[in-house]
């Protein structure tokens, strides 16, 4: 670059300080676009775990204790790369522009998003938020053709009470009758 | 603030394997917009033996662990750590909620005691500002336990 090019001092508006007010950054707010602290809405929130698996530092941690299950949001590992807010498929996650998080070590703050969980109808296992069934019917009711989905709606009700596994038991029994020995191995 | 400082804020950088962000916001934090030296009364040394505020910033690698316990030895009592940044606080990308990772050693608190965490990636300088005024806090606290129990050794 010529030295010409350059300015000879940095130009700023007039009036305006050359420090940033006390406390800095607090009070002059933040540009345009920026990534704070995600916040998540815990009525819309399902409790689907996407965010969980999708997230590249390990933030989202799931948990299920008996009836309860829940998803612990860390502080301390989030990078707010906003991954999140992108595949919520509830739009649940909103990046938040609060970025003054400083704390002390022995503190660490998380946020816990809980739910009860319901039981399968046929073994009784733990296995799902029922918000999260009933946000999957509705993106069926939406997406669906509608030549089947009468079909797949009458054929979700049904399955939606099941466990994986026992949905798995219900739908080769009813394709394939007394084929395939059911039960042992699977996941 | 309840204790008192009878010593400015000396403050040593530590980078311990990061991707240099955050020490580039903490770079930031020294120009003039944000002016850390004039407003919380903090300077940048180049020894640790000088410091009092010990920064790190980055995941702690394998390579750099024993440096970072032999800079930590250093730095003289009273001291506190600040940890600017996730890698430091929890390995973020670099293996955070206990993903193991064949190169880094840390978090940092492993190994050391930490007493002010900065989350971000990076924090900005604003944030980072907070962090060290929350550990000049510390700091003091520390200080006056230091000089109550000389006083108490020296009557007793």
């Amino acid at each position: 670059m010529d030295s010409s090019e350059l300015p000879e001092k940095i130009p700023r508006a007039p009036g305006d300080p050359p420090t940033a007010p006390e406390p800095a950054g607090l009070e002059t707010g933040v540009p345009e676009g920026f990534r704070g602290l995600p916040k998540v809405d815990p009525d819309k929130c399902t409790l689907c775990g996407t965010c969980a698996s999708e997230c590249p530092a390990w933030a989202v941690e799931r948990v299920q204790e008996g009836e309860i299950a829940r998803r612990i949001f860390h502080v301390d590992r989030c990078i707010f790369c906003g991954r999140c807010a992108e595949v919520c498929p509830e739009g649940a996650v909103e990046m938040s522009t609060e970025f003054d998080l400083a704390h002390y070590a022995a503190e660490e703050p998380s946020y816990v998003v809980e739910a009860r969980v319901a039981q399968c109808e046929s073994c009784g296992k733990s296995f799902v938020v029922p918000r999260h069934l009933d946000a999957v019917g509705k993106l069926l009711e939406e997406k669906l053709d509608p030549s089947i989905r009468e079909l797949v709606l009458r054929d979700y009700e049904e399955y939606k009470k099941l466990c994986p596994d026992c949905r798995r038991k219900r739908a080769e029994e009813r394709f394939h009758p007394g084929k395939y020995e059911i039960g042992g191995g699977g996941r | 603030m309840s204790a008192s400082l009878k010593r400015a804020l000396k403050v040593y950088r530590l980078h311990a394997g990061g991707c240099n962000n955050c020490d580039i916001e903490i770079l930031a934090l020294l120009i003039p917009r944000f002016d850390a030296e004039r407003k919380l009364g903090i300077e940048i040394v180049h020894s640790p033996e000088d410091a009092n505020v010990l920064v790190v910033t980055g995941p702690v690698t394998k390579q750099i662990k024993n440096m970072v316990l032999e800079v930590y030895e250093q730095v003289p009592e009273p001291k506190a750590v600040v940890v600017v940044g996730t890698c430091g606080l929890s390995g973020g990308v670099f293996g955070g909620g206990g993903v193991e990772n064949y190169a880094i050693a840390g978090p940092i608190h492993k190994f050391i005691p930490v007493d002010v965490h900065v989350p971000g990636c990076p924090p900005k300088p604003e944030a980072i500002m907070r962090g060290i005024a929350l550990a000049i806090q510390k700091l003091a606290e520390k200080a006056s336990a230091k000089r109550n129990s000389a006083k108490d050794a020296s009557l007793g």
